[in-house]
């Protein structure tokens, strides 16, 4: 991620491993609190959730860099601690499982900064990687058949890879227009559903966004990429779920149902826009969309409120709802008929045959638009940083006071940047549901190619929590971390009020993706706040050393996953080696209560930028 | 209940047993109030209430001597006793109030200290939410809170006719019925899915759920307005394009 392959220098404490570790307490089952003291200037203290089958990674990892001298890599546990010095900073910072060294942030890392005290900072980084999931009406069955065609036409309608560039023509005033009005440009010209804003974190648009605050040179990259899947870890993925057999007669039997929504067909892709800003060039990796299929049901109430409820049955409308929107025509390439797939549904021996496609878009957010927004803030804030003799553990932690022009300006160009993420996103969803319409030579409507939601992973967001008992406005960031509502939460979408936000968590290529969903204890303790994905294991260079990608793409065609991919010699960076284990990067969330284990799922194909 | 109240005020003897429906109660109560409160007609033009048989056509000219402004009830009286009743009531409290309004404001002044005092130990914002239920049930208010209190009360127990239980059931039903899914309502209620309100009394948090139902249902209702708006405007702006010749794949 941003920055990981750069050494940094980093003033020594001077202390072996073992002193370091005394800093470090375990305070509960899956839970570990860094003492102020560990880094110099701590205002509160650092806290990090893993269980025992991730901790050894990040200790690995101080004790390498304390081995080390205080040379190479910062370990994220000192990353952590030095967010945990910045000016403004409330209760403590956060470490999240999937937990790994980032630029000045850990990736990972949750911070939250007063707004009312005039001395707290926002700190530039990745905007808006996020990952959003749409439901189909399809069974397992029924895309079987179409596996490969559909991960082609998925690989023909999104273009992937370095320096790829999108079929949507757009315009440099199309382009501020998009920046300004995020989701609302997509719906206006057509590319998004009304139900898709409805579904989106913030209703996909940040409203203070200035596209005065961006530069040209971040606009001319952002024009051609709309649309893109990009590289890095960005990438998309179906998801399917197992369908179980209806035996006998219909029965009104609770759990019967639960299974059945087990079954559903979901695809999940992951798109991220904003590479890191670093001098690291964006998009250094591959891109993956996936087609998983559902493994098993955590919370089959919650479960069924994402998808039963909200496709043709709503749970609170009783009549299905049928929008003749405008933005449908454009997707209707083939005309609309009872094909093949409709019939076999039909005559199906499931019960309520429900699909589900899960886009998932990782690195696919804001991609070289974002990143040239957060190196223009990034060169802005570090020389604001000299000028004011502000004292940084880490020269990486660039930031500016929230009141400061230079910080109003970074937020108005983050914005923008987030909502060039949600256009982004919300355009692959409508190549996404082209290529289904044309496989399946459906419409996307009748397909009934809803969004689950669509989670944000990067972003700097203010938000109202409990400081002391007191509610207090804060600037919160979530560097690779998803934002986690409690059920009722009013920010959250009318459907998920009883169930909580879902978290939509990408697995990496090859392995489960899960989704989750928020609690009322995870507000409390990460300001709402949870995992993002499976975390780094291992750095990109020692990936590309180590591993063969033919290798790794032999062990998914062995596991009987289709796979598209661009450029396979970057393949090896985003295997599933690479990473932490995200099945027990959950379960540490579930344990640790800030977020529910709600649905997982296993990829049936893969597409790679 | 409503007539009963404004008996009390009106101070009516023959209060007691009092049915609305019953023909002697009804003739004996309006002699009654055109006789001592009312008294619209000079004594010796009032015999028409004397007499039976043409009872109901006096109270039909009556009505619209006194300008009654529900012509329904004027022309025939007898089908809408209720709202008679309680117009003529109304108005005969109008009168009376008019005939002894610095009295009874001077009674009210005095009063009203009182009030404020055993108010202070009551939050602001409690009382604008009292006020505001007290709205929403059109239950006028005055500074007696307890007063308020006990007319919420009986106000509701006017809608409220089943016992709790019943009443958890019967609205269980309906809910299941409105949202079209069972499983949902009982995951709300069973706690599958959280109400986000645990009391440890089984019926308010039975109570609690059903007004999240509610609520909820309202807002998906909202919602879905706010969607057929947001589509209806796509007809007229939406054209999306697709440029495949501009599309690149990789370096």
């Amino acid at each position: 991620m941003l920055g990981e392959d750069q050494p940094t220098h980093y003033q020594p404490s001077g202390r072996t491993f073992a002193q370091e570790r005394e800093f470090i307490t375990k305070i509960g089952p899956v839970q570990y609190e860094i003492a102020p003291g560990f880094v110099p200037n701590m205002r509160v203290p650092a806290t990090f959730y893993v269980n025992s089958q991730l901790d050894h990674l990040i200790f690995e990892e101080l004790e390498h860099f304390t081995r080390s001298g205080g040379f190479g890599f910062l370990p994220a546990v000192k990353q952590m601690a030095n967010v945990a010095s910045l000016p403004g900073i409330v209760k403590r910072s956060i470490g999240l499982p999937d937990c790994h060294a980032g630029y000045g942030f850990s990736i990972g890392n949750v911070a939250a900064f007063d707004m009312d005290d005039p001395e707290a900072i926002v700190s530039p980084g990745d905007i808006n990687c996020g990952v959003r999931v749409i439901r189909t009406n399809l069974s397992e069955q029924d895309v079987a058949p179409h596996k490969e065609e559909l991960a082609q036409a998925l690989f023909d309608h999104i273009p992937v890879g370095v320096g790829s560039q999108g079929i949507i023509p757009t315009s440099m005033d199309e382009l501020d227009a998009a920046l300004e009005l995020g989701m609302d440009w997509s719906l206006r010209e057509g590319y998004a559903w009304p139900e898709d804003k409805e579904h989106c974190e913030e209703y996909g648009r940040m409203l203070q966004a200035d596209p005065r605050a961006v530069s040209s040179r971040a606009k001319k990259r952002g024009r051609t990429q709309m649309g893109t899947l990009g590289a890095g870890n960005h990438y998309a993925e179906c998801v399917v779920c197992v369908r179980r057999r209806r035996d006998g007669a219909l029965e009104v039997d609770n759990r019967l149902q639960m299974s059945v929504f087990a079954c559903r067909v979901t695809a999940i892709t992951g798109f991220s826009l904003f590479p890191h800003p670093t001098s690291r060039s964006w998009g250094g990796g591959v891109s993956s969309p996936q087609i998983q299929v559902v493994d098993e049901i955590c919370n089959p109430a919650a479960a069924s409120h994402m998808g039963i409820e909200f496709t043709g049955q709503p749970t609170m409308g009783g009549e299905r709802l049928h929008i003749p929107s405008a933005a449908c025509r454009g997707y209707v390439i083939i005309p609309q008929r009872d094909c093949l797939c409709m019939n076999s549904l039909r005559n199906s021996n499931f019960l309520d045959p429900l699909g589900v496609v899960m886009l998932h878009k990782r690195d696919l957010g804001s991609r070289g638009f974002g990143h040239q927004v957060a190196t223009d803030a990034l060169i802005e804030m570090e020389k604001a940083v000299s000028e004011e003799k502000t004292v940084l553990n880490d020269k990486q932690l660039a930031c500016a006071k929230i009141g400061s022009p230079i910080g109003q300006a970074y937020l108005k160009g983050m914005s923008c940047a987030a909502n060039y993420a949600w256009v982004n996103r919300s355009t692959m969803t409508f190549l996404t549901r082209q290529a289904f319409a044309k496989v399946f030579t459906c419409a996307p409507d009748d397909l009934d190619m809803q969004m689950i939601y669509d989670t944000s992973h990067n972003i700097a967001k203010v938000e109202e929590h409990m400081v002391d008992g007191r509610p207090h406005r804060l600037l919160v960031h979530r560097k690779g971390a998803t934002r986690a509502f409690p059920p009722h939460h009013p920010l959250i979408p009318v459907e998920y009020q009883c169930t909580g936000q879902p978290v939509l968590i990408g697995g990496t290529m090859g392995t489960n993706s899960w989704i989750l969903t928020g609690t009322e204890q995870g507000f409390d303790t990460t300001f709402g706040s949870t995992c993002h994905g499976a975390g780094r294991a291992r750095s990109r260079n020692n990936s590309r050393r180590n591993l063969d990608h033919r290798d790794i793409l032999e062990a998914l065609a062995r596991q009987n996953i289709s796979i598209r991919v661009a450029s396979p010699k970057l393949v090896m960076e985003e295997a599933p080696d690479s990473y932490k284990d995200v099945n027990a990067v959950v379960e540490t969330c579930h344990q640790a209560g800030i977020s529910r284990k709600c649905v997982k799922l296993r990829p049936i194909a893969v597409i790679k930028g | 209940m409503d007539l009963q109240r404004k008996l009390r005020v009106l101070e009516y003897p023959a209060l007691e047993g009092f049915n609305v429906t019953d023909f002697s109660c009804l003739q004996l109560l309006v002699n009654w109030l055109e006789d001592s409160k009312i008294r619209f007609y000079p004594i010796d033009q009032r015999g028409g209430f004397k007499t039976e048989d043409k009872w109901w056509d006096t109270l039909s000219k009556y009505l619209t001597d006194l300008e009654c402004p529900h012509a329904h009830c004027i022309s025939a009286p007898q089908d809408h006793c209720p709202e008679v009743i309680s117009w003529l009531l109304s108005t005969a409290i109008s009168l009376e109030y008019n005939d002894n309004a610095a009295e009874l404001n001077a009674r009210s002044a005095a009063n009203t200290p009182a009030a404020s005092a055993e108010d202070e130990s009551i939050s602001p914002g409690f009382l604008e939410a009292l006020h505001s239920f007290a709205d929403l049930l059109h239950i006028p208010h005055t500074g007696d809170v307890l007063g308020l209190l006990q007319s919420i009360k009986t106000e509701i127990a006017r809608h409220v006719e089943l016992p709790p239980e019943r009443l958890a059931r019967t609205a269980h039903l309906h809910l299941a019925e409105l949202y079209k899914s069972k499983a949902f309502v009982e995951n709300l209620l069973t706690g599958k899915l959280e109400s986000g309100i645990r009391t440890g009394d089984t019926h308010l948090d039975t109570a609690a759920a059903l007004l999240r139902l509610l609520y909820i249902r309202q807002l998906r209702e909202q919602q879905t307005r706010v969607n057929n708006c947001l589509a209806t405007l796509q007809d007229a702006t939406a054209q999306p394009k697709v440029d495949a010749s501009l599309g690149k794949v990789g370096y």
